[in-house]
């Protein structure tokens, strides 16, 4: 059973440990978290119903396309949603839904993160069961880890790439961005097109490093709208 | 794939008898896994052994079948067994087959049954290729596997010898209930295991009907066989062979029924588990001389609650003191340059005037045996059962001294190893032979049906389905009696024995309607099932288990009677013998880390999350240094 605890570590500590610290003191944020897996999930049940069309399979770079797509779209929608809920919060009740000069930042961050939940859930959950046991595999596409630890690695990257994408998606929809909006749909592009190759031999060779680097433009480009948020007068 | 689950396996199991325990006795949840590694040579576990690469000191060992299957490899199957330390290493042995065929091989001892017999200290060895494996215990499960899966685990094989990344890992799930157990008293005590036994099948066709004549005739013949893995009991010479001339000629003289009056009552015996200490034998005639129904059925007269009998027809139609003549049918028509056909008696023994009368009725072209023992059959249990002289006997096979069978007991012993066309020919011999005896006619020249004896033939030892059976689908033949069951359709064997006799006697206006039935309990008080349907046949099932158990309705388990009662009845020692119940049988091979891996992945996922929190929590202080970030409250007002 170490196999299973190690890489549900790998994917869900660092899950963990941000809800944690982060979110579970805030009532508020916890709504959006949960709000936003929701849409996430939303979003996956769309995107499925795409595999109903023959023949479709055998297109993945279209499939993923579409996958991504619709998660842009779901994605606004969230946005929209939690406008509109703040929106009515302020003219019903009088006060705001959150405060501070980082109250958008850490609703992008809770919705990146229930995004990311429940698409380490989807992708993960079931690749994780089957690591319970004896038995390990390894396939060709990365010879030198296990699937499992492979599938957990790319997991992780995807949440801290959610994670990111969301912080840059609200701060595009908020400023009305073209630039950020952009930004976003590239870096969602580039970083799920690029999985299509883990059928190829030793592709994590160059699919994970690859991740990797979207990860860290992701995140340097959110270390950026924080330092303008930082700037910026409330 | 993760995990492949080998198909098709055959394992061998644990069983039990009076005295010890043999054959696999299965996995342990601590030693149920092992590091594939093949050997061929007995040289070859030392080096598996010192392999510094392998850190778990379990191994499942892969040997071929040509060199398990063989006096040196059965050697090296034992000298691990009794080395503790090795056979605690064992996970496992998986024989893999490269299709080729050993020169002989047998697993049964050299004289089978000898203790069970009337020559305990005989020092013939009927079985000279015997190497009496089967009554070998091991502390590991030995599986064999089917081509596919040969190539495959093979495959795996290379990779454990290089000290890849990985290991070839086999797991076992082949646990034995009665495991702990040494012998077949104490774990029929415990509940985890049955006694062995089928059911023989038994007819007759009555000089007169409603009467029991003067002087009866049987025809009897083993219907079971054994195997080191039970699954593959062939039994191709021993003993379909003699099932088929036993029922080709119950045909030809069937024919005859209507058309001569006969003067001697004929019957013919089909005694399943006869493997096992001639229990089938056994346990007929020990009805025949003991039986006494303490409490019968309210629901049909025929049926005996305590003890419970599913047919009361034996206490009705025999009487074993007019037991008169016996011809046992034994191997024929094995493969080999020569076909004879040897008839065997104990003069000692015998009614001698009896026997050469039998004798004379299979006429020329045979030969005597020149043993002077009878060899291992149910002609001993009749020889020990009744009176000493009272009736001639004689066993008619194609063997003298010792058996030309080469695979007696092997998975070899199939259809390749018979000759069908000399089956018929001795089948037409004995027909005549058996007719001439019943109605003293020695004008008539029966001939088998050789058609029926290719069907049979099909039947018993073809994997395709037979006509004899309802709804047939093609399973391997496999004659092992198995566990007993007052269920005859659990002995695909005994249903055809009874599906075929059934219809060669019928008597009377068969029922108008047609009732469909599984077992006789489905028909009415004077029918039997035959084929699906309830009929008026003389053919009966009879319990083939050792006299030696018996069933204690109270308790609800299987018990041994005090063996001391046997005395006064038999010289002949009855039979212990049990199966351990199964919880589940499997074998998957998956590919497995060295430990330090998934130490390594586990630290990994640690070391992130605590990293993770780590970093959350350097965050929230640099924005709350730089705004106003503050517990949940701050940000109500």
């Amino acid at each position: 059973y170490l196999a299973l605890i190690g890489n549900a570590l790998i994917v869900f500590g660092p899950i963990v440990s941000i809800f944690n610290f982060y979110l579970c003191n805030i009532p508020q944020l916890v709504i959006v978290f949960v709000a936003a897996a929701f849409f996430y999930l939303l979003s996956t049940c769309l995107t499925s119903a795409f595999y109903f069309i023959p023949g479709i399979v055998n297109l993945p770079y279209l499939l993923v396309s579409i996958g991504v797509s619709i998660q842009e779209i779901f994605r606004f929608a969230l946005f929209l949603a939690y406008l509109f809920t703040e929106r009515g919060y302020e003219r019903n009740l009088k006060v705001k839904l959150l405060y501070g000069k980082f109250a958008w930042l850490h609703a992008s961050v809770a919705a990146g993160l229930g995004f990311a939940t429940c698409h380490a859930l989807l992708l993960n959950g079931n690749v994780l069961s089957q690591s319970y046991g004896p038995g390990t595999l390894y396939l060709p596409n990365c010879p030198t880890i296990t699937y499992f630890t492979h599938h957990s690695i790319t997991t992780l990257l995807f949440v801290l790439l959610n994670i990111s994408w969301m912080i840059i998606g609200f701060q595009g929809y908020i400023k009305k961005s073209v630039l950020r909006i952009i930004s976003l749909l590239v870096l969602h592009f580039a970083a799920s097109l690029i999985t299509v190759l883990n059928n190829k031999k030793d592709s994590c060779l160059y699919v994970l490093p690859t991740l990797a680097s979207l990860v860290v433009i992701g995140a340097i480009i959110s270390t950026v709208e924080l330092i303008i948020i930082c700037n910026k007068d409330e | 794939m993760l995990y492949k689950h080998l198909q098709d396996t055959r394992s061998c199991v644990l069983l039990f008898s009076e005295t010890e325990a043999f054959g696999c006795r299965g996995t342990i949840d601590t030693k149920d896994q092992g590091v594939l590694m093949i050997f061929n040579q007995a040289t070859e576990l030392e080096n598996i052994r010192n392999k510094t690469c392998i850190y778990k000191d379990t191994f499942t060992l892969i040997a071929s079948s040509d060199f398990l299957l063989s006096e040196n490899g059965i050697s090296t199957l034992r000298s691990i067994s009794n080395d503790t330390t090795l056979a605690d290493s064992i996970a496992g042995v998986l024989v893999y087959t490269n299709g080729t065929k050993p020169v002989h091989f047998s697993p049964a001892p050299t004289y089978p049954n000898k203790i069970y017999g009337l020559y305990p200290n005989s020092t013939i060895h009927w079985n000279p290729n015997g190497t009496n494996v089967l009554f070998d215990l091991f502390d590991f499960p030995i599986v064999f596997l089917n081509e596919d899966d040969s190539s495959t685990a093979l495959s795996k094989v290379n990779s454990n010898l290089n000290c890849d990344s990985t290991q070839e890992t086999v797991e076992f799930k082949f646990e034995m209930a009665g495991r702990d157990h040494k012998n077949a008293s104490s774990c029929l005590s415990s509940g985890t295991c049955q006694p062995i036994g089928g059911q023989s099948v038994w007819s007759i066709m009555k000089a007169r009907q409603e009467e029991v004549a003067d002087e009866m005739v049987i025809s009897s013949c083993k219907i079971d066989s054994s195997s080191f893995v039970r699954g593959d009991a062939r039994g191709g010479s021993a003993y379909q062979s003699s099932v088929v001339v036993n029922l080709a000629v119950a045909e030809a003289i069937s024919k005859q029924t209507q058309k001569k009056h006969f003067k001697r009552d004929l019957m013919f015996t089909f005694f399943d588990a006869e493997t096992w200490g001639y229990s089938g034998s056994q346990n007929f005639l020990y009805d025949l001389k003991n039986f006494t129904c303490v409490v019968k059925s309210t629901e049909d007269e025929d049926i005996c609650e305590r003890p419970y009998k599913t047919s009361l027809a034996f206490v009705k139609n025999i009487d074993y003191k007019k037991i008169k003549y016996v011809v046992e049918v034994d191997q024929i028509g094995t493969q080999g340059d020569v076909n004879n056909i040897y008839v065997h008696y104990d003069n000692s023994l015998v009614d001698v005037n009896r026997t050469s009368e039998i004798i004379s009725a299979l006429g020329s072209g045979v030969i005597k045996s020149d043993a002077k023992e009878i060899p291992p059959s149910s002609l001993q249990s009749f020889h020990s059962y009744l009176p000493k002289g009272s009736f001639g006997s004689v066993l008619v096979a194609d063997y003298d001294t010792k058996f030309k069978n080469k695979y007696y007991f092997d998975v070899n012993d199939d259809i390749n190893n018979i000759d069908v066309d000399e089956i018929c020919r001795v089948s037409s011999k004995l027909s005549n032979a058996i007719y001439t005896l019943v109605s003293g006619d020695t004008t008539m020249n029966l001939s088998a049906n050789c058609t029926f004896v290719e069907i049979i033939v099909g039947c018993v030892l073809n994997s395709s389905s037979c006509e004899y059976i309802p709804n047939d689908s093609n399973v391997e033949p496999n004659h092992y009696s198995g566990v007993f069951s007052w269920d005859a359709t659990t002995r695909r064997t005994s249903s055809i024995i009874n599906n075929v006799m059934g219809s060669l006697t019928l008597f009377g206006e068969q029922p108008k309607d047609v009732v469909s039935c599984s077992t006789k309990l489905d028909c009415p008080s004077n029918q039997t099932c035959v084929g699906g349907t309830c009929v008026k046949s003389t053919t009966y099932f009879h319990d083939a288990i050792s006299p030696a158990f018996y069933f204690d309705n109270d308790e609800y388990k299987w018990k041994i009677r005090n063996l001391s009662e046997f005395a006064t009845i038999t010289s002949q020692r009855p039979s212990i013998y049990a199966e351990s119940n199964w919880v589940s049988v499997g074998v998957r091979s998956f590919s497995k880390n060295y430990g330090y891996y998934e130490g390594t992945v586990t630290f990994f996922g640690v070391v992130l999350t605590v990293l993770s929190g780590f970093v959350i929590a350097v965050v929230r202080t640099i924005l709350s240094r730089i705004n106003d970030y503050r517990s949940s409250s701050s940000f109500i007002k």
